[in-house]
């Protein structure tokens, strides 16, 4: 249940045993099925999850009924609405399962507990925010600059086994481009193939 | 929109457990009651035991309550130590609440708070314990926001959460109210 977020952990910070039983004993397992939610518009977002197992997205829905995603979560990434984790404010988004998934979940409470007792997490949990933070730059610059056809290709090349796990309907939701302009793209690197 | 919560019941059998499961359901919880081999409930179909309620009848106790939010063991304190066994690495964080019957309030013990806390030492622990007969029920617990949270749940199932002071201050013998 755990080997996977001491692997994660343990490319950034070395800990004792005594340490990550400590951290194992803060965290609350969680299994979720497909298409339940994490955290729903509307609630308080009381967790950060580490994935052990599944995939997981996280969007929102506009006044016309549009999703739009922002991030799929996959094994060994983190997954948040971190203004509301941290704020305590209402969240803008859902996040829910798009497999079966497997979670590890952390209230604030037990994150600012872990800090204090063991703070070579606070190195940790420092790359990874300097991590999203890159890639967030990179998105929305992607998302600003890149065509269609860039994204798609960035997103293939960055995360392979998403393509395999995700409906088309859902890239395209995550490329901001119409299912028809993902089904085209497709078809044009086939050919070039 | 207030997410769904899973609470995962263990031990209950019969009609009882059947409008418990119910009522919980009803009020946008969603209900893994976990059946011991042999139970009817897992020949049949919950579904059309309960329609219209989300509420499923689960065989394994480990996977039961690794998705459930809350979990609830209605069952003899010498059968506490066999399913701590089985779930307590994924009970961690979680509220874990006892329901033990007494035949009136002066029966209540400490014992089993205090088994249940070394079973469960990173859960939230919960002691219920309910008189036959009657809808009051007492609570006690030494997280006061899981004692809340599971107060309301009392109540949602229909009866009458009477919440105690701490647990180390409860009397061996006797009830001493908040």
């Amino acid at each position: 249940m755990f080997e996977l977020l001491q692997k994660k952990i343990s490319e950034n910070i070395a800990l004792t045993e005594e340490e990550f039983d400590f951290c194992k004993t803060l965290f609350l397992p969680k299994k979720l099925r497909k298409r339940q939610y994490l955290l729903q518009e509307g609630d308080i977002c009381k967790y950060t999850a580490f994935v052990s197992k599944g995939i997981l997205r996280t969007y929102t829905v506009d006044n016309k009924g549009n999703e739009h995603i922002l991030q799929f979560s996959m094994e060994g990434w983190w997954v948040s609405d971190l203004y509301s984790f941290l704020t305590n404010e209402l969240s803008l988004y859902n996040i829910d399962a798009l497999e079966d998934v497997e979670l590890l979940l952390i209230t604030k409470a037990s994150w600012d507990l872990l800090l204090e007792k063991v703070p070579k997490f606070e190195r940790h949990f420092r790359i990874l925010l300097q991590n999203n933070l890159i890639a967030t730059q990179k998105r929305l610059m992607g998302s600003l600059s890149e065509s269609a056809e860039e994204k798609y290709t960035k997103l293939i090349t960055s995360f392979p086994g998403c393509l395999q796990r995700v409906p088309q309907h859902m890239i395209a939701s995550y490329l901001g481009i119409t299912r028809e302009t993902l089904s085209r793209i497709r078809g044009q690197l086939a050919e070039r193939k | 929109m207030a997410q769904k919560k899973t609470i995962a019941i263990a031990g209950v059998t019969g009609r009882k457990q059947t409008i418990i499961a119910k009522k919980l359901s009803q009020a946008n919880y969603r209900v893994l009651i976990i059946a011991k081999p042999g139970d009817p409930l897992l020949t049949g179909d919950a579904e059309q035991r309960m329609p219209g309620n989300d509420i499923e009848v689960i065989a394994c106790a480990k996977d039961g309550c690794w998705e459930a939010d809350i979990i609830v063991l209605a069952i003899p304190g010498h059968e506490m130590q066999e399913i701590a066994g089985k779930i307590q690495e994924v009970a961690t964080q979680k509220i874990v609440a006892s329901v033990t019957g007494v035949k009136d309030a002066s029966r209540i013990s400490s014992g089993i708070n205090t088994q249940l806390v070394k079973l469960f030492p990173y859960s939230k622990v919960i002691s219920v314990f309910n008189v036959p007969g009657s809808t009051e029920v007492f609570v006690t617990g030494n997280d006061q926001e899981a004692l809340r949270e599971f107060s309301d749940i009392i109540k949602t199932a229909g009866f009458d959460p009477v919440n105690f002071i701490s647990l180390g201050e409860l009397a061996d013998n006797g009830v001493a109210r908040a």
